[in-house]
Formats: structure tokens, C-alpha cells, sequence
């Protein structure tokens, strides 16, 4: 007899506790509640990720430095590598920081500077989280910036302290872009899984050569001409073709940025 | 209930370092999942609040730090203790150390089986297509670090074998 009698105060006690998450909700608590744990968790995330940034390129710096020396000198090794990846973490920052601040400076635009806190593992899907959002302007198609004024992708999603980046390099992003090859050809940047991007449909009669840079058109709403997207690397053209492809590789700068800027005042352009 | 609270900050930190530090190092260290590890772990203990907890917060710490949509990593981490808890209960009863490998290796794959799924029918609800492009280069790349993930897990189970003898609170293993 006592065993229903438990479950039926197991199920008031839920159903006060869901009744008291609701009426909390309702009165915005449970809102700010979750803002603030939301905001320190990106807090905590974003030093991680530039940890793991900075551990990531160490590790690929140091594959070649493998030494077949004895067990003392190899673990000193290891500490030094230990020191330098820290080293590594805050010198990163400190680059990242610096181009931003010239970018800023340069550019007299309204960006708003926003650390990455996490990366997508998907590979369906390639983009990064970063700890701003709706609260400081940011808005879904802006672009964002890394280093000195190089476009890496376009704002995907927004949350009020959060947004999702989908890089240029993702299978669904499409930019439009212009090449600086005296002409000034117009075209459609597309992603390929993450791996690369390429420009199709260019009219043959158009002369490209690997080298060229290519920016940012301005004929996509809320995008200005003149960022930079990457360079051409190799173009594919077949004579009885009336089109050419050119792959177009991104610079150094969008691999793994710490920090990144979204340019706001691009909104409604 | 000190032994829960320490739980559930391990699976919260756990969360943290798998949605932000990993994601930084590349395939196929990004995939390696740590909190899968924990939740599968306190499943071996056939402690189904510990795990099914340790689920929920480690769902939406990474939730939180993630480009997924939120709530997706909760549902798959939270099914995924159940069908640990369910099959070490009921057929993988001897928990030896290959059950413990087999369980680890059955639901990383229903662990990604589950966000795949939850982030296509989003994307059917936007319209576009329920299989994205790069697929076959995700389903490749989830395959490929299993053996990775496998080999944590088999470092964490003789790990925590020695680590029970002076802590036979903590861990739970038969």
C-alpha cells in the first residue's frame, strides 16, 4: 500500500516543481538565470579553445622535432614544449588581438570583437560558436572578420549572448566575391565540405591566372566590397566548355582563429 | 550526494573541454568523447541516476557551447545512458572488460546516429535537405575515431581498476 502512496508524492513533488519553473519563467527569472550560466559557461570555453588552438599548432610545429635522445633529456623536452605551448596560447592572442585593433583602426567600421569558444566536429556541417550575440548587435548574415580584414564566413545563428558562424569553406555557404584580375569578375564563391571553395560558371573569355586575389563583391546585401576572401590557387578550364572553375584557397588567417569581429554595421546595407 | 555532486561536475567539465579545447586539436582528437566515457562508465556501475544525471548536464553544458541546436547533445546523451544502463542490465550482464569496450563502442555510434538524425530533421524543418553534402566524409570520419575513442576508454577502465582500490567510493566498477 505504501509503494503507490510513494509514487503519488514522487508525482505532486514533480508537478510542484515543474509548476514552480513555470510560474519563475514567467516572471523572467528562469530567463536570467540561464543567460548568466549560459554567459559564464562561453566564459570558461573560450580560454579552452584558445588552449587548444595554441596545443594544436605546437604539436604540428614540433612533429618534426622528434629527437631519439635518452629519457632525462626527453622529458625536459616535454616541459619545455609543455611551456612553450602556453607561451604559444598567449602570443596567439596577443597577434590576433593586434591585427584586430589594426582592422578597427583602418577600417572605422562598427565591428564588434567576439573570442571563439568552440568549433564545429561535424563534418556535415563547418563552423564555429563565438561568445557574442543578439545583446551586442549581431545579427544573422553578418560578416566576420578575422586578423587584418580577411572574411571567414557569415553569422548562421544568433542567441541572445551566443552565435554560430558558418565558415566559407561549409557546402551551404554561397558569398559573392569579385577577383582582382584587372577586370574585376564578378561570381559566386561556394564552400566544398569544409575543404576548399571555388568560384563556377566563369565565361571563359575572362583571364585568371593562380594568384589572384578575390574579395568581397558588395552586390550581396550587407556584405561591402573589398574584403578579403582568399586567393586563386588553380583554375579548370576545357576548351569546348563556354565556363571555367577556379579553387580558391583562404588565407592562413581563417584556420582556428581566437579571436574574430563581426562587422554590424554592415546590417542592412 | 557528495559522490553525485562530484559526478556531475566531472561530467560538466568534461562537457566544457570536449565542446571547446578538443574541438581546437582536429580530427580525430575532436572526436573524442569524454563525457560519453563518464556516462558509460557510472552505467557500468548500474547506477542509472548517476549516469542518466551525468548525461543531462554534460548534454547541456556542450548544448551550450556548441553549434548545434540546443537540446540536441542533451537527447542524445540521455538516450544513449539509458540504452548503456538497459544493456549491461540485461545483456551485456557479465561486465567484463570487453562488455565495457562493446557498450563504449555501441553508443558512440547511437550517440552520433542521434545528432545526425536530430540535426537532418532539423534541417528538413528549414527545407533543405535531410542529408546534408559532406556525409559520407562525416560518417567516415565517425568510424575512424572510434578506435581512437575505444582505446581512451580502455585506458580509463585500467586506469580507474587500480584507482578503485584506494577509492572504492568513487569508482564503481564490478
Amino acid at each position: 500500500m505504501s509503494r503507490p502512496r510513494n509514487i503519488g508524492n514522487k508525482t505532486v513533488a514533480v508537478a510542484a516543481v515543474a509548476a514552480v519553473l513555470v510560474v519563475l519563467h514567467l516572471v523572467g527569472i528562469v530567463p536570467a538565470v540561464a543567460s548568466i550560466i549560459s554567459t559564464s559557461l562561453l566564459r570558461l570555453a573560450a580560454p579552452a579553445y584558445g588552449a587548444g588552438v595554441a596545443l594544436e599548432e605546437t604539436v604540428t610545429g614540433d612533429a618534426a622535432m622528434d629527437c631519439p635522445c635518452g629519457a632525462g633529456i626527453a622529458a625536459e623536452l616535454d616541459r619545455i614544449r609543455a611551456e612553450n605551448a602556453k607561451l604559444q596560447s598567449v602570443l596567439l592572442e596577443n597577434e590576433e588581438l593586434k591585427a584586430a585593433l589594426s582592422f578597427r583602426e583602418r577600417e572605422g567600421d562598427r565591428a564588434v570583437l567576439a573570442r571563439v569558444v568552440s568549433e564545429s566536429t561535424d563534418d556535415a556541417f563547418h563552423g564555429l560558436v563565438i561568445d557574442r550575440g543578439a545583446d551586442d548587435g549581431i545579427a544573422k548574415g553578418q560578416p566576420v572578420i578575422a586578423g587584418e580584414g580577411t572574411m571567414i564566413g557569415k553569422i548562421s545563428s544568433v542567441g541572445r549572448n551566443r552565435a554560430t558562424i558558418t565558415l566559407l569553406t561549409d557546402t551551404l555557404s554561397k558569398l559573392a566575391v569579385s577577383i582582382q584580375n584587372g577586370t574585376g569578375t564578378l561570381g559566386v564563391l561556394e564552400g566544398d565540405r569544409g575543404l576548399s571553395m571555388s568560384i563556377a560558371l566563369i565565361p571563359q573569355n575572362e583571364r585568371l591566372s593562380p594568384g589572384d586575389a578575390v574579395i568581397t563583391s558588395g552586390v550581396e546585401p550587407g556584405i561591402r566590397r573589398g574584403l578579403a576572401v582568399g586567393v586563386i590557387e588553380k583554375i579548370y578550364m576545357q576548351t569546348q566548355d563556354p565556363f571555367q572553375t577556379a579553387t580558391v584557397s583562404p588565407f592562413a588567417v581563417a584556420k582556428h582563429p581566437v579571436f574574430v569581429q563581426v562587422l554590424i554595421a554592415e546590417e542592412g546595407v | 550526494m557528495r559522490r553525485l555532486a562530484i559526478f556531475f561536475l566531472a561530467a560538466g567539465i568534461l562537457a566544457l573541454l570536449h565542446a571547446s579545447f578538443f574541438t581546437a586539436l582536429g580530427h580525430p582528437l575532436s572526436l573524442i568523447n569524454l563525457p560519453l566515457v563518464l556516462v558509460v562508465f557510472l552505467a557500468v556501475g548500474l547506477r542509472t541516476g548517476p549516469a542518466v544525471g551525468a548525461a543531462i548536464v554534460s548534454g547541456t553544458v556542450m548544448d551550450a557551447v556548441s553549434a548545434v541546436p540546443f537540446g540536441t547533445y542533451t537527447f542524445a546523451l540521455t538516450a544513449v545512458s539509458l540504452v548503456a544502463v538497459l544493456s549491461l542490465s540485461t545483456v551485456l550482464t557479465h561486465l567484463s572488460f570487453i562488455s565495457f569496450l562493446g557498450a563504449n563502442a555501441g553508443t558512440y555510434l547511437i550517440f552520433h546516429l542521434s545528432v545526425f538524425l536530430t540535426s537532418s530533421f532539423g534541417r528538413l524543418i528549414t527545407g533543405d535537405d535531410f542529408l546534408p553534402p559532406g556525409i559520407w566524409i562525416a560518417f567516415i570520419s565517425v568510424i575512424s575515431a572510434l578506435p581512437i575513442q575505444l582505446a581512451v576508454c580502455a585506458a580509463v577502465r585500467l586506469t580507474a581498476g587500480r584507482f578503485r582500490k584506494r577509492q572504492p567510493g568513487l569508482v564503481m566498477l564490478r
